[in-house]
């Protein structure tokens, strides 16, 4: 049940990202909104289902985009590997530290692509342009994260709630 | 009885013209002037105030019909406008189709015509993905276009979409020539939705707003089909090649349909 919601969600978000936000390219196109969802899962929800669907959801964003296979995945995988933990070491307010954790992982995205486009050799042609990428995509990182944690919060609460009512039911 | 009625009408004249005669008398005069200039700014407060509350009476009704009426005709508006919008968006996609049509029937190869219906996830490539797929004949390789040039090729095909690699993407490479010079290179992605012309020796004189088109010898698109116009070029004293940069005739940003040439193109020999 948890594994059918996460994967609809992560669809829902790589449509929305493919066809709604296009139509803003200068503001929202830029982010990806798969990264909020994966930190989502990786910081506040339970193992079930986590790893299968980011693995999905890594191949089903590399297979609708135009560069390098893997690139998408390696990204959320590595999310997954160095945040898990992350709530054990450090507590700060959860929005806040949903807020980090997806500038963070932006910046990992960010770099990966980055050594991926490096790697062949199109370095020379990137500089400022890069920058201005990067820059939108932390500035909505950092703004939209708060947003989006409210959003998914909710959203699970009303989920886990119907799932834990259907059970008491069945018992 | 009849003497004491004349008697009495004759009275009556009488006063009534000495009255007459009086107004134009000074002192009647006098007497009027005085008599006006003290009723009179009692009669005009109250003409004024008696007009201003028919005014306010009259317009509050007036008011709450015209408020009515106001409110019909902002829907009526809001209607026009949405059908005047349909009208102009249908005018502007029949503009686009009719150029489509004409391409398709000047064009020697069977074309497709799909939508786009999505755009790459991340901003550092440049693919699109389109309405059509192996279904309607799409395979990987297809050049895609639009009549004002040439827009990529599909990358992957499933049974009803196409991911296409748009000629802006820096994976992607064009073999073209310069319309004018015959000068050779290739047109290859940047990062700034444009296209380098790669390896164009310094001995052509290309120049600012050449056209450059497809050569052909790359075996995917086929001959002819504009790229882009030059934008810039750098050539240094040093080197075997010029720097040229392309901006494409295309507008991606816009990108709404597009043509895919489905039978392949003969390879130039």
């Amino acid at each position: 049940m948890h594994f059918l919601v996460y994967f609809i969600v992560s669809l829902l978000l790589a449509t929305v990202q493919t066809t709604l936000l296009p139509v803003f390219p200068r503001l929202f196109a830029q982010y990806d909104l798969l990264i909020p969802f994966v930190v989502f899962l990786t910081l506040f929800r339970s193992s079930i289902g986590r790893l299968p669907v980011i693995l999905i959801s890594g191949s089903l964003m590399d297979l609708l985009s135009g560069g390098s296979v893997g690139v998408y995945l390696i990204t959320y995988i590595l999310i997954l590997a160095n945040f898990r933990k992350v709530t054990v070491y450090f507590h700060f307010k959860e929005t806040v530290l949903f807020q980090i954790v997806i500038v963070l992982s932006v910046l990992i995205e960010n770099l990966i692509f980055g050594l991926v486009i490096s790697l062949q050799a199109w370095s020379v042609h990137l500089s400022f342009d890069a920058i201005a990428v990067l820059a939108t995509q932390l500035m909505w990182a950092l703004v939209s994260s708060p947003l989006l944690y409210f959003a998914f919060n909710s959203m699970f609460n009303g989920i886990d709630k119907f799932i834990i009512g259907g059970l008491k039911e069945k018992i | 009885m009849v003497a004491a009625g004349a008697a009495v009408l004759i009275a009556l004249y009488l006063i009534v013209f000495s009255f007459a005669y009086l107004r134009h008398a000074s002192v009647g005069d006098a007497a009027t002037r005085a008599a006006l200039f003290c009723v009179s700014p009692f009669q005009t407060a109250v003409s004024v105030t008696m007009k201003a509350m028919d005014d306010v009476w009259s317009h509050y009704f007036f008011l709450i019909s015209v408020a009515r009426e106001n409110e019909e005709l902002k829907k009526k508006l809001a209607r026009a406008s949405e059908k005047n919008n349909q009208c102009r968006e249908m005018e502007l996609a029949n503009d686009r189709l009719v150029a489509f049509v004409n391409l398709q029937r000047q064009s020697p190869f069977v074309l497709e015509a799909a939508r786009v219906i999505a755009k790459d996830v991340s901003p550092w490539y440049k693919t699109i993905i389109i309405s059509k797929g192996t279904d309607h004949g799409v395979v990987t390789g297809c050049p895609v276009v639009v009549p004002e040039g040439i827009v990529g090729c599909v990358l992957a095909a499933s049974a009803g979409s196409a991911k296409v690699l748009l000629i802006i993407d820096r994976n992607s490479s064009v073999d073209a020539l310069v319309q004018r010079t015959r000068a050779r290179g290739l047109a290859q992605g940047m990062a700034r939705e444009l296209c380098r012309f790669d390896y164009a020796l310094r001995k052509f004189d290309i120049k600012i707003g050449d056209t450059v088109v497809t050569s052909g010898f790359d075996g995917i698109y086929p001959k002819g089909l504009r790229i882009g116009s030059v934008s810039s070029i750098i050539r240094r004293n040093s080197g075997l090649f010029q720097e040229v940069e392309l901006a494409p005739y295309v507008d991606f940003t816009t990108l709404e349909e597009v043509l895919i040439i489905l039978s392949p193109p003969v390879p130039e020999s």
